[in-house]
């Protein structure tokens, strides 16, 4: 670059002041256009709350044949979830403990710490969380480690024999179940 | 001067550290001699342009999905049901467009400046890349809807790019990575647009900044004018902010007041469209006419490359010190030769049609321009009759009808016609209430804004009472469908109950139950549940039933089945009660047709063939003046021509015994099927199109599978519906969610800039008047 002495700026009170003056009006126009892009870009961010979730019940299918009070993975029949556009298959994972034909105990497969997925130990009779180490006892309630609250149970009905399970997800890490 | 010292602190320990207040205090303290202008501000816009490029254009990468599946819907979700989606995405659009232009109009201002000679050669040649890379964004960006423009332009585009003697096969196999335009080629110019092209712009962007700062703005021609010097901060930022300014809200309100048009589907298999690049590339579009059979490849491949050639090479040509415009005359008219005749192509480009496109403008049914002038003179004398009439006391309702001209485009037998309106006899199944008939006659347009019916608004209020009346009670002359005859009734007057059931089963199936219902037992793709199977599930009772044929919308406001209330008289919708109850006993037929047919649906739908996407009609936004020109091709042969840009005198070349019995009216379409959301709307019509449905009068022609047998694609379904709803009033491209209406922002912020500079005028008033 050309070394080239710097001319320099009049210090004359008017042409410092009508100097400032068109600095505040630049800062006007940019802070404009800031605000009215923000605006926008940050709202069409946020996804439209589309009436909460539904309160359908979902199937576990084999529940008639279930072997009583023994914690067992199942999966619910396929649902469909439905993002902008794409509409997906999902199947959901609930524990299901079978008091008797009409009488159960469904919890929601995550941790209620992380959401991680936890697993039953046979020899001990506990959920057990592979994550941080949470464990509970077979009425949800936490015996050992972070988890701060029991495991969620959800909302369930028997109809003709078969269970039927409304899925639904809970706020991790704190004590109160909260749906998410 | 006592200043925040905290800040000067902060300031020092961090330009020790980095140098960047040094770095931008030397920036921002550019000399431009000559003074600030405005015409310098070119180079600033094209900076904020490409900046608004890059942020709408990862704004749209939230939602944007880049398969020949989900591109179309993603984008069309973006904008119609995103909030601000309409502005992200307009932005975006429009941005290309003027970059496009600003970078022209920069370049040109360089050019007449002489601002590319010695010692900024290298400037120049960095902007001329820049263009080529700008160029490589108008041709890839426009793919990436996947729609019907977007499709055939890169299609062209990339087969151009194979027509290249010697590199042009290679370069197609590279752009297309496939041996067809398909979700390969997609991916390509997806990976162009966002990851490779924005890389290569933003590094060249950097180098003709710094190669441009070393020596600055030129400046003025005339070297008495340089000795003035201006400075770059702030009076020459605030010239850019501006422009900027400007150039901002132009952006908005291009976005709210001309969206992108909505083309429909790509589908290969459309042969509507007549492929034309974006209007970027129109000029060589036009020069390659110019370039028949061998001269191909010098349209394709040598104008481009020697228009590249040219520009860059000027500085080395004309390499003359003179840099006064009017000094250097025979360069610079070449230079606005070379533009006038870009130009000039373009709008050739522009306005060009191909044989096969003037074809379609064409109306396609021929109008005997006696018979509109007949009509002319027949409403003319309606509108006499109407005051006539309006004076006379005694006229009545059927008299009005035949003398107010009514019958041009109404009958009243209750049979389908070929007239442009509905058979009113007909229409009366559709429920319409008093005060709707009385708003349809003064003011038609109020239910629906594209009919062709002219509103009788000088019709006095007694005259509108008994016209009303007399369609209330209008009588099908012969009825709509053939009415089995009732069972007679046994000795004691009881009905055999057995011939009840058998008399509602032929009800039900001449009645247009089977329309929307099966009776298999199986699950059916029809609108209406199977009835075997919905009976023995939910085993209604009969006043249930009752309550279902009559009012369908007390079970479910959302139900799309009609009521029979008038359709049916009460032994005719006893004896179908009687017989849908009887279903609860009846078995399911044996693994039958239905599902197999159901099964074959379901295959189609997966993996559909002719169509370029999996993705099926009613979640795809069509583009309606394409549906407009396939309705005539597909659809008014049994539909007629309604609501169409009919021209009075219009006459159907079905007539007499050949006019389609007991089809439906489509505009208005009967009530039951319309809903003011277009998402709804399309869902009620798109069962029928796609799998047909038998006709309510058994003598006439039922309704095709259009969608199982593939007679027409998803894309072109698409088309039609959008077609269908433009002719009841719903707009299919409606925007769902707009954050803020785009108009309304728009005036919003018009109103916000015209109170800052109104501020700004006080405040520098207020100094001024202070001062003195």
């Amino acid at each position: 670059m050309t070394k080239h002495t710097p001319t320099p700026r009049s210090q004359e009170p008017e042409d410092v002041q009508k100097r400032d003056f068109i600095k505040g009006l630049t800062a006007a126009f940019l802070g404009f256009i800031t605000l009215f892009l923000t605006i926008p870009l940050v709202s069409y961010l946020i996804p439209s709350s589309t009436g909460g979730s539904d309160e359908k019940f979902l199937k576990v299918p084999n529940f008639p044949t279930l072997g009583t009070d023994k914690p067992t993975k199942m999966t619910t029949v396929e649902d469909v979830d439905v993002q902008a556009f794409i509409t997906t298959k999902v199947v959901y994972e609930v524990w299901v403990i079978k008091h008797a034909a009409d009488k159960a105990t469904v919890y929601s497969s995550l941790c209620p710490h992380l959401n991680c997925r936890y697993n039953f130990d046979s020899t001990k009779d506990v959920f057990a969380c592979p994550c941080h180490g949470s464990v509970f006892n077979e009425g949800g309630k936490c015996i050992a480690g972070p988890a701060p609250r029991p495991l969620d149970t959800l909302p369930y009905k028997i109809e003709g024999g078969e269970l039927f399970v409304q899925y639904k997800l809970f706020k991790a890490g704190i004590p109160e179940k909260v749906e998410a | 001067m006592e200043k925040k010292p905290i800040l000067d602190t902060v300031k020092n320990w961090v330009n020790e550290r980095t140098g960047l207040i040094t770095f931008f205090s030397e920036f921002l303290h550019e000399e431009i001699p000559g003074g600030t202008r405005f015409s310098y501000t070119l180079g600033s816009a094209c900076m904020f342009l490409l900046t608004m490029q890059i942020v709408s254009g990862i704004w749209q990468l939230f939602y944007y999905v880049p398969t020949v599946d989900y591109a179309y819907s993603s984008l069309n979700y973006l904008r119609l049901q995103v909030p601000f989606g309409w502005l992200i995405h307009g932005i975006h659009y429009w941005g290309g467009t003027l970059f496009t232009i600003i970078v022209g109009l920069h370049c040109l201002r360089v050019f007449i400046w002489g601002s590319y000679k010695k010692p900024r050669e290298l400037v120049w040649l960095i902007g001329i890349v820049l263009i080529v890379l700008t160029a490589l964004f108008m041709f890839t960006g426009p793919v990436l809807p996947w729609d019907k423009d977007g499709f055939f332009a890169g299609q062209v585009g990339i087969g151009i790019a194979g027509s290249v003697p010697i590199v042009g096969p290679i370069t197609q196999a590279i752009l297309q990575g496939a041996n067809k335009m398909g979700q390969m080629a997609l991916l390509r110019m997806y990976v162009l647009h966002v990851a490779i092209l924005p890389a290569a712009i933003g590094a060249f962007v950097m180098l003709h900044l710094i190669a441009f700062r070393t020596y600055g703005e030129s400046g003025p021609w005339d070297d008495k004018k340089r000795k003035k010097v201006g400075f770059f901060w702030p009076e020459q930022i605030f010239k850019d902010v501006f422009v900027t300014f400007l150039i901002f809200m132009l952006l908005v309100y291009l976005s709210a007041f001309f969206p992108a048009p909505f083309s429909g589907l790509a589908d290969p298999a459309d042969t509507l469209v007549s492929p034309k690049p974006a209007w970027t590339f129109l000029f060589l579009y036009q020069i390659l006419k110019f370039c028949p059979g061998p001269l191909e490849p010098l349209g394709t491949a040598g104008v481009p490359l020697m228009i590249i050639l040219l520009f860059g090479s000027l500085p080395f040509v004309d390499k003359s010190p003179e840099k006064n415009p009017f000094k250097r005359g025979f360069v610079v008219l070449c230079g606005f030769a070379f533009v006038g005749v870009v130009l000039y192509l373009t709008w050739l480009g522009f306005i060009y049609k191909s044989d096969a496109e003037k074809s379609q403008m064409e109306a396609p049914v021929t109008v005997n321009s006696q018979q509109i002038e007949d009509k002319k003179i027949r409403l003319a004398n309606a509108y006499t009759a109407m005051i006539a009439a309006n004076a006379n006391e005694k006229i009545t309702g059927e008299e009005l009808f035949k003398t107010l001209g009514c019958t041009e485009c109404h009958t009243t037998t209750g049979l389908a016609s070929n007239k442009q309106g509905p058979d009113l006899a007909m229409a009366k199944g559709n429920h319409r209430t008093h005060e709707w008939l009385h708003n349809q006659i003064i003011a038609p347009q109020s239910h629906n804004p594209r009919t062709i019916m002219p509103p009788f608004s000088d019709l006095s209020p007694q005259n509108v009472e008994l016209l009303v009346g007399y369609i209330e009670n209008l009588q099908p002359a012969a009825t709509a469908a053939p009415v089995p005859p009732p069972p007679a009734p046994a000795a004691g007057g009881a009905v055999d109950p057995a011939a009840s059931i058998k008399y509602g089963e032929q009800l039900f199936n001449t009645q247009g139950c089977v329309q929307c219902h099966t009776i298999t037992g199986h699950p059916s793709n029809k609108a209406g549940p199977d009835l075997i199977m919905a009976i023995k599930k939910d085993k209604p009772t009969k006043d249930w039933l009752k309550t279902q044929l009559m009012t369908p919308q007390a079970h479910n406001p959302l139900s799309i089945m009609p009521s029979f209330a008038s359709r049916l008289t009460e032994d005719q919708m006893n004896a179908v009660i009687v017989f849908l109850s009887s279903l609860s006993t009846r078995a399911a037929t044996a693994e039958s047709a239905a599902d197999e047919k159901a099964e074959a649906s379901a295959q189609g739908s997966s993996n559909s063939s002719s169509s370029a996407s999996g993705v099926q009609a009613a979640g795809i936004i069509g583009n309606q003046d394409h549906g407009a020109i396939l309705f005539h091709q597909s659809c008014i042969m049994c539909h007629g021509p309604h609501g169409n840009n009919i021209t009075p005198g219009y006459t159907s070349y079905l007539t007499g015994d050949h006019a389609p019995r007991g089809v439906p009216v489509l505009n208005p379409i009967d009530r039951a099927v319309y809903n003011a959301d277009p998402q709804l709307f399309v869902e009620h019509i798109d069962q029928f199109i796609q799998h047909g449905a038998p006709n309510i009068d058994s003598s006439g022609p039922a309704m095709p599978n259009f969608g199982d047998s593939h007679a027409l694609t998803q894309a072109q379904i698409a088309d039609i519906e959008a077609y269908i709803l433009s002719l009841n009033g719903v707009d299919r491209t409606e925007i769902v969610n707009p954050g803020i209406e785009p108009k309304e922002f728009f005036y919003m912020l018009a109103a916000i800039s015209s109170v800052i500079f109104m501020l700004a005028a006080l405040y520098w008033y207020m100094m001024k008047l202070l001062k003195i």
